[in-house]
């Protein structure tokens, strides 16, 4: 028995036109395997075929050629879908549903006790900051929120193997921020999860393996850190020094070095951080929103709801720390 | 069985959030109501109900049928075309459950539509009884119960198996013609016919006797005789007159009745119960009296008919509208099965054709096959013709015929209108084979597809 959740060998997929003639080659002899626990990034520019991959795991697309396995079981095994969570690449979810139904209507889709659904609903819905519009039918939600609402409903079962198709388009960027440190939480609990995105900050910071698609085939695929480490060059960070005194460094790494490539910067602030202690402010002085609950105040911030008795207090420390750094 | 409701119960749920849906259900129960007014008739109150009985039925059967047809084709193919298939099909949830989920929710939600309209229909009827009661005498009120507001049961004259007698008949000619070759249509024909002359016609001062069985321990005091001739050439005075005898002397009270009827309409009179022997059979002769020496012919089929009571008006009531529901059944799963794999207007197109086609079925059957039969009768008669291209594509449209649903032989109407039982057995039957076999067909098809199915492909 090995460790591998996912398995494709030599996945191939070419979509043929209504006459049958061979279109797209979307993928091409795709072999990878993803193994427990671990959070798999899959990169590429549009159209490289990450979406299809997905797909074709999920028995949504049946390959032209090769084999999927998941669990070790073939795709269209029913029983093992209990323990897949899927957000597509955009939420196709029921207009007329309010968001509470849609999680219920989902969680009854599975072998779980209403009672656990009962319960997990209104977690999982504060969880992705849902909680005060959970009554609201899906099709007055903004993308954003209909993109949280897709996430609650893939975490519904609490699924063991979780497929993420670009997980944080069309989410600001506390959500993006909250999105990340769950993925690091469900990988604390031991989940397994397969990520598709454009922002490669994020797939770095999360991932721990990742492969990179270009046109259906796999340019590169292994570690984050072995991938991204560079030997060539040091970074050093230092407290705001008089001009003399850095004359006196370059001069004396110019002679003992003999480098000549040296460049002095101001460390930035980042937006994303600047934006954080924006909203940081609004949500200390109590604006309302009619969207997204986007982050709680301290005492406030949501919990992922689990089956299983775990720490959840991951995802709190994570926000809290990154609340308090600036200060 | 508990994703099949749940996905039932989210399809009734978009129904009610269906502001286009909402509003023809509407309009339908505005309309519903002032049926018995719109509905006049003739003005005389067995008029009025006769009217507003036979096409309040057809009107209500119609638009559920439209509905059903409808809702079933916006169901699998919406989804897949707003990829909320994708969802779907990634729960762990078989193909086939789906499928049923979507058929489930279509006939839900109809049959909520069905029991309204039943509510309103019965509704109906009373206010038109209501309406007339004080100006009727309690003889003409219990006339129109007897002839509209009732459940009768009937039986037929016996009829002779002709089958089984032309073929003895072909087999002695056979014997007494050795060697000589014939013409086998053209004997069948004229032994046919023979049969038909010596049972069904009655020459001028001649006598015919049939016996009618089955009248068994009949609850009721009278029988209803329902008749129909037709004269070898029009009567002068537009009527034939005839003696009718009831009973056989010799182990009944015979009664006797001198009639001038027209021919080419039904009539009927009541006879009393004593005329039927303690077997349950009644003996009925008929004498050709007519002035003007015209032969009398019965049709072969319900020529007389003996009516009587066999329950109550309200549980037929009932069963009508069990018979809509079924009607309602097979059309969802049509509908269900046409969504798995066209999108919504071709699908909606075809249901209706098979619609249209379903509901004249019997019809085209006849007209292919002349005898209306099974295709196992099909298939015996296939010997004794020529095979011909056009023959076997006539066999072949004819089975396919065969395996539709046939919409004719379940609806109500008939039975609504004319006040007859609808037999517990027949009910059965439809219910069986309706929603157990022909629906079943159309949904294991339609999941077959279904599972075949690429859900995240293009539809084209
Ligand atoms: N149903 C389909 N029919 C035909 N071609 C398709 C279909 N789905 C995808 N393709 C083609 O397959 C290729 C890969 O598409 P895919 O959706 O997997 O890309 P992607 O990597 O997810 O891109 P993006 O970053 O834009 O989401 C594209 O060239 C696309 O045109
Ligand atoms: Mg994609």
């Amino acid at each position: 028995m090995s460790n591998a959740v996912v398995k494709t060998h030599n996945l191939t997929k070419i979509f043929k036109d209504f006459w049958g003639r061979n279109k797209v080659k979307a993928l091409d002899k795709l072999s990878i395997e993803i193994n427990r626990g671990e959070v798999f990034g899959l990169l590429g520019p549009n159209g490289s075929g990450k979406s299809t991959t997905l797909k074709l795991m999920l028995g949504l697309l049946f390959p032209t050629k090769g084999k999927v396995s998941i669990f070790g079981k073939p795709v269209n095994n029913t029983a093992i879908k209990e323990k897949i969570g899927f957000l597509p690449e955009e939420s196709y979810l029921y207009g007329y549903l309010t968001a509470k139904e849609t999680l219920f209507f989902y969680g009854n889709l599975f072998d779980i006790s209403r009672n656990q659904i009962k319960k997990r609903t209104p977690q999982l819905l504060e969880m992705v900051g849902l909680g005060k519009v959970g009554s609201r039918p899906v099709r007055e939600f903004s993308k954003g929120m209909t993109r949280r609402l897709g996430l609650a409903q893939a975490l519904i079962n609490d699924p063991e193997l979780i497929f993420l198709d670009e997980p944080t388009s069309g989410l600001d960027p506390i959500g993006t921020k909250q999105i990340k440190n769950l993925i690091t939480e469900m990988k604390n609990r031991g989940k397994t999860i397969l990520l598709c995105s454009h922002l490669l900050a994020d797939v770095e910071d999360v991932c721990d393996r990742i492969a990179i698609l270009y046109g259906g085939k796999i340019r590169v695929m292994g570690k984050v850190d072995e991938l991204l480490s560079k030997h060539d060059s040091l970074q050093l960070n230092l407290p705001e020094l008089k001009p003399e005194t850095l004359k006196q460094i370059k001069c004396l790494i110019e002679k003992t070095e003999n480098a000549s490539n040296i460049t002095v910067e101001h460390p930035k602030d980042r937006l994303e951080k600047f934006f954080l202690k924006v909203i940081e402010q609004a949500v200390v002085d109590k604006s309302e929103t009619a969207g997204a609950n986007v982050l709680a105040t301290e005492k406030e911030i949501p919990e992922i709801p689990e089956t299983t008795e775990h720490n959840s207090k991951t995802n709190k420390k994570i926000i809290n720390d990154l609340l308090n750094k600036e200060n | 069985m508990g994703s099949i409701v749940n996905i039932a119960l989210k399809s009734i749920k978009k129904a009610m959030h269906d502001k286009m849906f909402i509003g023809v259900i509407l309009i339908f129960i505005i309309i519903l109501p002032s049926l018995p007014i719109l509905l006049y008739g003739d003005g005389t109150a067995q008029g009025h109900l006769k009217l507003y009985l036979t096409y309040s039925l057809y009107f209500i059967m119609f638009f559920v049928s439209i509905t059903a047809i409808f809702i079933s084709c916006m169901s699998l193919n919406e989804e897949l075309e707003k990829k909320q298939m994708f969802l779907l099909c990634t729960k762990p949830v078989e193909k086939w459950k789906i499928v049923l989920g979507f058929w489930l929710g279509a006939v839900l939600i109809t049959l909520i539509l069905i029991i309204a309209a039943a509510l309103i229909n019965y509704g109906g009827i009373k206010w038109i009884i209501s309406r007339y009661e004080p100006s009727l005498s309690a003889l003409e009120m219990d006339k129109i119960k007897e002839q509209l507001l009732s459940s009768r049961k009937s039986v037929y004259i016996e009829q002779p198996d002709i089958k089984k007698i032309v073929s003895a008949q072909i087999a002695d000619y056979k014997k007494e013609h050795k060697g000589e070759s014939f013409d086998y249509q053209e004997l069948e024909k004229k032994f046919k016919r023979k049969i038909f002359y010596e049972t069904f016609c009655v020459p001028p001062r001649y006598e015919k006797k049939w016996t009618v069985k089955g009248l068994n321990n009949l609850k009721t005091d009278t029988v209803t005789i329902k008749f129909k001739y037709f004269s070898s050439e029009k009567p002068k005075d537009a009527t034939i007159s005839a003696e009718w005898s009831f009973g056989d002397p010799l182990k009944a009270r015979q009664q006797n009745y001198y009639l001038e009827k027209s021919p080419e309409i039904y009539h009927s009179f009541n006879i009393p119960v004593s005329a039927i022997d303690k077997d349950g059979n009644l003996l009925i002769s008929f004498t050709n009296l007519d002035n003007s020496y015209l032969t009398v012919i019965f049709p072969e089929k319900n020529g007389i008919e003996i009516m009587f009571h066999a329950g109550s008006f309200f549980v037929n009531f009932c069963k009508s509208y069990l018979l809509i529901f079924c009607q309602i059944c097979v059309l969802c799963a049509i509908g269900v099965f046409f969504s798995s794999f066209l999108s919504f207007p071709v699908a909606v197109l075809m249901s209706l054709f098979m619609y249209a086609l379903g509901t004249q079925a019997t019809y085209f059957l006849n007209l292919l096959t002349q005898s209306g039969s099974s295709p196992f009768e099909i298939i015996n008669t296939m010997g004794n013709e020529k095979l011909s291209f056009l023959i076997i594509s006539q066999k072949i449209i004819a089975y396919m015929i065969y395996a539709f649903p046939h919409l004719d032989a379940i609806s109500p109407v008939p039975y609504i209108t004319d006040g007859r039982v609808i037999e517990i057995n027949f009910l059965l039957r439809s219910v069986f084979i309706i929603i157990f076999v022909k629906s079943g067909f159309f949904l294991l098809t339609g999941s077959l597809i279904f599972n075949r199915k690429e859900i995240a492909r293009v539809i084209v």
